[in-house]
């Protein structure tokens, strides 16, 4: 059993990356082999668009370090991914790697892994969109998350003074480590308001009646019982999220790969129309 | 003028079943002629293969729409959309002539820009 921990932080020994090692150390106490990865030690640049992992079915052909940690992922049974959140959202990096992720989404080596995320934060009421991130890097990739923890904390390497935080992370990496020996991989952490991502973000559609995770698009409405707000989705709702195996299928098989057609289709018109922005402004 | 649009939707797109009694009522209501389209593509294995086919060839249920009067296409599309939600891809209005694709885009992104 190996679990595999992920930094989303340059800083060394910074909170995430000592809250991702107390995740790390309570694996170990159940067992696993334990390995870590700072992410931002890598060179992972931006997706091109060019779909070539789309069209011709496999690993992403920029010569960086992605396919790399892609695999590294693939070949553990756990990950624990830490990241911080400076302004509202995780860092770049994870961000960086959902959009490098459409080749191991196809290949669905990582599907199945459990998950554990740990997001230090330093003031409350700027982490709203912090775990939109992770939870779309995850489980876009297949991973089943069963825990995940928002930690107060703030100047360098002062992680340890909070002990209920160090506890928790050390949970969050027995919790990951139990649910690949016994194969359960229930959510653990902090109900939310999505079944699926369990975190507390809703959009409101345009028609005012339907409320929408914005990770998971599994859509809902509202009702009001006792002043109270009440989130309702349906089943069979539930059952259309986002990040199901046959769902990513769809979208790959009938939104995205006939867009070749489409590009062929319109090509010389497009080429045309195209001419006028090309070298404007010196690009 | 003529409009003429296209709607594509692929397996999983519609929010319902999409029926041909219900689309002869949104066209009865609306003075327009609907038509519906089903094509079935090419099963290979578990999952149907789509790259390096025609759009047109996949699998697919096609809703035309053809009127004369902008007011009336418009309150078809929004009764369409509001039922079915707008097609997903851009080339899902592939077929559509450029006077209704527009009045279709604009629809769409009225009701439907952030489903």
């Amino acid at each position: 059993m190996k679990v595999l921990g992920l930094v989303g932080s340059v800083r060394k020994l910074g909170n995430t990356e000592i809250l991702t090692k107390e995740a790390l150390m309570g694996a170990e106490e159940e067992g696993a082999e334990v390995e870590i990865l700072r992410l931002t030690d890598y060179a992972v640049k931006p997706c091109q668009g060019c779909a070539a992992c789309l069209f011709q079915e496999r690993d992403c052909i920029i010569e960086d370090d992605a396919n790399f940690i892609f695999a590294a992922m693939a070949t553990s049974d756990g990950i624990i991914l830490g990241a911080p959140c400076y302004i509202l959202e995780a860092t770049a990096i994870v961000k960086q790697l959902i959009d490098r992720g459409f080749a191991p989404m196809q290949q669905n080596k990582i599907r199945g892994k459990v998950g554990g995320v740990i997001v230090p934060y330093a003031t409350r009421g700027w982490t709203q969109n912090a775990f939109q991130q992770t939870n779309t890097w995850l489980l876009s990739l297949g991973v089943d998350v069963i825990d995940q923890l928002l930690c107060h904390v703030q100047g360098l390497s002062e992680a340890p003074l909070f002990s209920r935080e160090i506890e928790r992370a050390h949970t969050l990496g027995k919790r990951v480590a139990q649910a690949i020996k016994t194969g359960d991989h229930a959510y653990q952490g902090e109900e939310g308001i999505c079944p699926i991502c369990h975190d507390r973000n809703l959009r409101v559609l345009k028609d005012m009646e339907t409320v929408e995770c914005p990770v998971c698009a599994v859509r809902g409405s509202l009702q009001v019982e006792g002043g109270k707000i009440k989130v309702i989705f349906t089943d069979e709702a539930v059952k259309r999220h986002r990040w199901t195996v046959r769902n990513l299928r769809r979208h790959f098989t009938y939104h995205l790969k006939p867009s070749k057609d489409f590009f062929l289709k319109t090509k010389r018109e497009r080429k045309e129309m195209a001419g006028r922005y090309k070298g404007y402004l010196g690009m | 003028m003529r409009y003429l649009v296209k709607f594509r939707y692929y397996p999983g797109d519609p929010l319902e079943e999409i029926r041909k009694e219900d689309l002869q009522r949104i066209a009865e209501r609306w003075g327009l002629e609907i038509g519906l389209e089903e094509v079935k593509g090419e099963a290979t294995g578990e999952y149907e293969k789509t790259l390096d086919r025609a759009l047109e060839e996949i699998t697919q249920q096609v809703i035309t729409m053809e009127g004369e009067q902008e007011p009336s296409l418009r309150g078809g599309l929004q009764e369409i959309i509001a039922r079915y939600r707008a097609p997903r891809t851009v080339y899902a209005l592939w077929g559509s002539n450029p006077a209704g694709m527009a009045i279709a885009r604009e629809t769409i992104e009225e009701m439907d820009g952030w489903w």
